[in-house]
């Protein structure tokens, strides 16, 4: 297109304006059919033609331009706003993932609406009343029997709920890091592109845009920086700093199982140090949290309250005796107590025979035990005896329910923030079809006025013509 | 500001999007009746209500041991009013069979309706609410009177089902107490009887000696006279730590019961003693010391002897005897009083706990409803202005 003249003024090089005027504003309208047509592609940039004036004539002393060339095909974009949503999107992704994990957990404790273990436990206390009423009834030792062991099934489900969430979790940070990769090869690959087509001095513009959605994909998963080079490609770091990618050097994660059954994450080349403190954005980041810290916790609180529990009723049961005059076995059982809200439950002896319930204080059956075991539902026996077993269940509920509700308040909050952000882009590099319409008949009427010079210069020479004849 | 198709797209969207998410909130907290569904809408709430809904079962479970108590007390006050009358109708004839106008055999036939009054005595003494005698203290399987004297026996020691020892265990003595009580021995160091300790309880297991004591010699005296004889066939057969020895020892009279409290819980942190036992009511240990059946069956002996100076001699027993039922009846009446007290205490605790759940649980019907009507007008100006979207453009004036 560039084309230097400069020349006297001569009717055919009329002709050559006409063209190059031509030739110029099919390009913009070129470029606003492209604009039309990407008005719903995610990340697209609107481009923008810039004309510029060539061919200068002196006339008297001064010059004048008079040709028209498509100087560039300009890029509409703040790379100030592209950078803040690639960072928003580290954590909107973030507290949307951590919202889900929590609300699966949430449904999992939840007891407002009853039926759940809470009520189990109220049943297990008064299974011990009735029992105490009626010390020798097999009615009531059986009763006893299945409100025990419906508790432990309830707690032992929510472990193994818990424990679904954990394998969840591994598989989630499985798919994530296979994600991280595959973004980060398609980012290493546009690199390259962008390289070459910058170094011929190409139109760069959609592996531009292309990159910008890779970057903000990148984002939803992990937290990254990133930094432009001189030769066009960009670097990724992860915040501890390890590389993802240097220009057109990329460097895999890896993930591998640790022996606690919880996903480690590596960085290229390492396989001792898991980065996985260093993660804490992104679906990554919060897929990290809920397994290394959310899931243990409610973890944690299952197995002290398991604990407690048969701590408890297994010292006031062993003080009584049972049925067949023999001391209290324990009540019930912690095979492992590494894992004891999985594996507690109620004694096999008792299980198997009812009288082995120790009812009474004394050889001459009496209920007095029972009692002394009911009265355990007032005891405060945890948070450093501060608050009865029931509360304690109660607490656990009320604080899943404050993460939830903590969650939903952050996750729209960094919603509305990436809304605004996007808003803000849209406003630069969005497409308008109104402003985009405009452009098309300022374009076209440009066209018009250039094909109608044709015809006059035609003219013109039709009349030079006619004074040679 | 430059606003594109998108941005007016994408606004459009998420206001709906946040509409329809309030209007569904509404509508669940008003399918449901409920303010708090699950525990983040209100975590505080939420912990409240479960701890609400445990005090309030432990209320129904109290309200319920009430009742069984209160029918216990109830079956147990009438049968002491039957013995009551039994008294005094045995009164009556002993009064007049003791006046000078009285002879051996209107004494002789007195004689037989006191022998009938006795029957139905033991009955009444022996009745039972469902599977449990009333008055037999804790010993609730056992029939708490014999119709005839015992004298002081130790029954035969017997052995715990687990217990490890297979040798053999033998009771003796003559018994000197004058309570029943059951002993108890329990291995506290097991192996042959030369190595083995022991403690052990007079009051069947539920307090100990507390120091350990040599089992050698297989020997052991548990106090008043009763002995607990070991043989460990020249110790080969080994004692189990935790064996259970025990022994019922009867002290001489009419009662095989004993003298334990029975209890229930009737609140938090409350017990009510529920039973009266035969020994308060109807033996010596009652307030009045009286031992009914000997006053009775003393009558029947002196009327058949035509003895006028014994019959006027029970007379008294026979007052005092109504004294001691009586005393046991007001005794039932306060309980039952303790009963009422608590039970309106509780139902009081309840209307306010049910209160309370109301207030933390509960939606407000009527805030609801209204904020439904906002929500569907807003949800309304939402599609309609949806559907305007891309209505006005330029595309509409070029042709």
């Amino acid at each position: 297109m560039a084309r230097g003249r400069d020349i006297d003024m001569s009717i055919s090089s009329l002709l050559f304006t006409a063209r190059d005027a031509l030739s110029s504003h099919q390009m913009a309208i070129d470029i606003t059919g492209g604009n039309i047509a990407n008005v719903d592609t995610a990340g697209y940039s609107r481009q923008r033609t810039d004309f510029k004036a060539i061919g200068s004539v002196s006339v008297k002393g001064g010059t004048t331009q008079i040709g028209v060339s498509v100087e560039k095909i300009t890029r509409v974009y703040d790379s100030y706003i592209e950078s803040q949503i690639v960072q928003q999107e580290q954590n909107t992704s973030y507290s949307d993932a951590l919202l889900q994990g929590l609300q699966n957990i949430e449904v999992m404790l939840d007891d407002t609406l009853g039926g759940g273990i809470n009520d189990q436990l109220n049943e297990f206390w008064s299974a011990w009343e009735n029992l105490s009423n009626a010390p020798s009834g097999k009615v009531e030792r059986t009763a006893l029997l299945s409100a025990g062991e419906n508790l432990i099934n309830s707690i032992n489900s929510y472990k193994r709920n818990l424990d679904t969430i954990n394998t969840d979790m591994n598989r989630n940070i499985s798919d994530a890091v296979g994600q991280i990769n595959d973004i980060v090869d398609e980012i290493k690959d546009l690199n390259l592109r962008i390289m070459e087509t910058t170094g011929n001095e190409g139109d760069s513009n959609a592996l531009m845009d292309q990159r910008t959605q890779a970057l903000k994909e990148l984002g939803s998963w992990v937290d990254f920086n990133y930094f432009d080079n001189p030769d066009g490609t960009i670097n990724i770091y992860l915040a501890n700093g390890d590389a993802l990618l240097q220009g057109v050097q990329d460097h895999d994660l890896s993930v591998s199982l640790n022996t606690s059954g919880k996903s480690n994450i590596y960085s290229d080349g390492s396989t001792t140090e898991p980065i996985n403190d260093m993660l804490t954005k992104g679906k990554l980041g919060a897929y990290n949290e809920l397994q290394n810290e959310i899931v243990p916790k409610y973890v944690s609180y299952l197995d002290d309250f398991s604990k407690a529990l048969a701590n408890r009723i297994n010292e006031v049961h062993s003080s009584g005796f049972d049925a067949y005059t023999n001391t209290g076995v324990d009540f019930f059982e912690i095979p492992d107590l590494n894992n004891a809200s999985g594996t507690i439950r109620v004694n096999t002896a008792i299980a198997a025979d009812v009288n082995r319930i120790a009812a009474g204080t004394s050889v001459t059956g009496d209920g007095e035990n029972a009692s002394k075991l009911a009265a355990i539902q007032n005891e405060l026996l945890m948070n450093s005896n501060t608050s009865t077993l029931n509360s304690f269940l109660a607490t656990v509920v009320g604080e899943i329910g404050n993460e939830v509700a903590t969650a939903e308040t952050n996750s729209d909050h960094q919603t509305a923030i990436m809304n605004h952000l996007e808003n803000q882009r849209e406003s630069v590099s969005g497409v308008s079809i109104d402003e985009e319409m405009i452009r098309l008949i300022k374009y076209q009427m440009g066209y018009n006025a250039a094909g109608r010079l044709c015809k006059v210069v035609n003219e013109m020479l039709d009349t030079l013509m006619g004074l040679v004849e | 500001m430059r606003v594109t198709e998108n941005m007016r797209f994408n606004t459009t969207v998420n206001n709906l999007f946040n509409t329809q998410s309030q209007y569904n909130d509404v509508i669940e907290k008003l399918v449901s009746q409920k303010r708090v569904n699950r525990a983040s809408d209100d975590p505080i709430a939420a912990t409240k209500i479960i701890e609400i809904r445990q005090s309030m079962a432990a209320n129904e479970q109290y309200k319920t041991n009430m009742n069984n108590c209160e029918s216990w007390i109830s079956s147990t006050e009438s049968k002491l009013s039957s013995a009551y009358d039994l008294l005094v109708e045995a009164n009556a004839l002993a009064l007049g069979e003791a006046t000078g106008t009285a002879n051996a055999t209107t004494r002789k036939i007195t004689a037989e309706n006191i022998q009938g009054l006795i029957d139905e005595m033991t009955s009444l003494a022996n009745s039972m609410s469902g599977d449990r005698y009333l008055f037999s203290g804790s010993r609730n399987g056992t029939a708490p009177f014999s119709a005839t004297p015992l004298s002081a026996q130790i029954e035969t020691a017997r052995t715990a089902q687990d217990n490890t020892f297979t040798g053999t265990v033998t009771s003796s003595g003559t018994y000197t107490g004058t309570t029943n009580k059951t002993y108890a021995v329990k291995v506290t160091t097991g192996g042959a009887l030369a190595a083995a300790t022991y403690q052990y309880s007079t009051d069947g297991g539920r307090t100990w000696n507390g120091t350990d004591l040599s089992m050698a010699g297989g020997s052991l005296n548990l106090g008043d006279g009763v002995t607990l004889t070991f043989d460990d066939a020249a110790g080969t057969k080994a004692l189990g730590e935790n064996d259970i020895f025990y022994v019922n020892a009867i002290a001489e009279g009419y009662y095989r019961g004993d003298n334990d409290p029975v209890n229930l819980t009737i609140n938090r942190g409350t017990t009510l003693t529920y039973n009266i036992t035969g020994a308060e009511a109807f033996t010596a240990e009652g307030s009045y010391g009286v031992d009914i059946f000997k006053t009775l069956n003393n009558l029947k002996t002196a009327l058949e002897n035509n003895d006028s100076a014994g019959i006027t001699a029970e007379l008294d027993n026979l007052e005092k005897a109504q004294n001691q039922i009586s005393l046991n009846q007001s005794l039932c009446g306060t309980k039952l009083n303790h009963i009422d007290v608590s039970r309106s205490n509780l139902s009081e605790l309840d209307t306010n706990l049910t209160a309370l759940l109301g207030e933390s649980q509960d939606a407000d019907l009527a805030e609801l409803a209204t904020r439904l009507s906002m929500k569907e007008i807003a949800l309304q100006s939402s599609y309609a202005i949806a559907a305007k979207i891309g209505n006005t453009t330029i595309l509409n004036f070029l042709d």
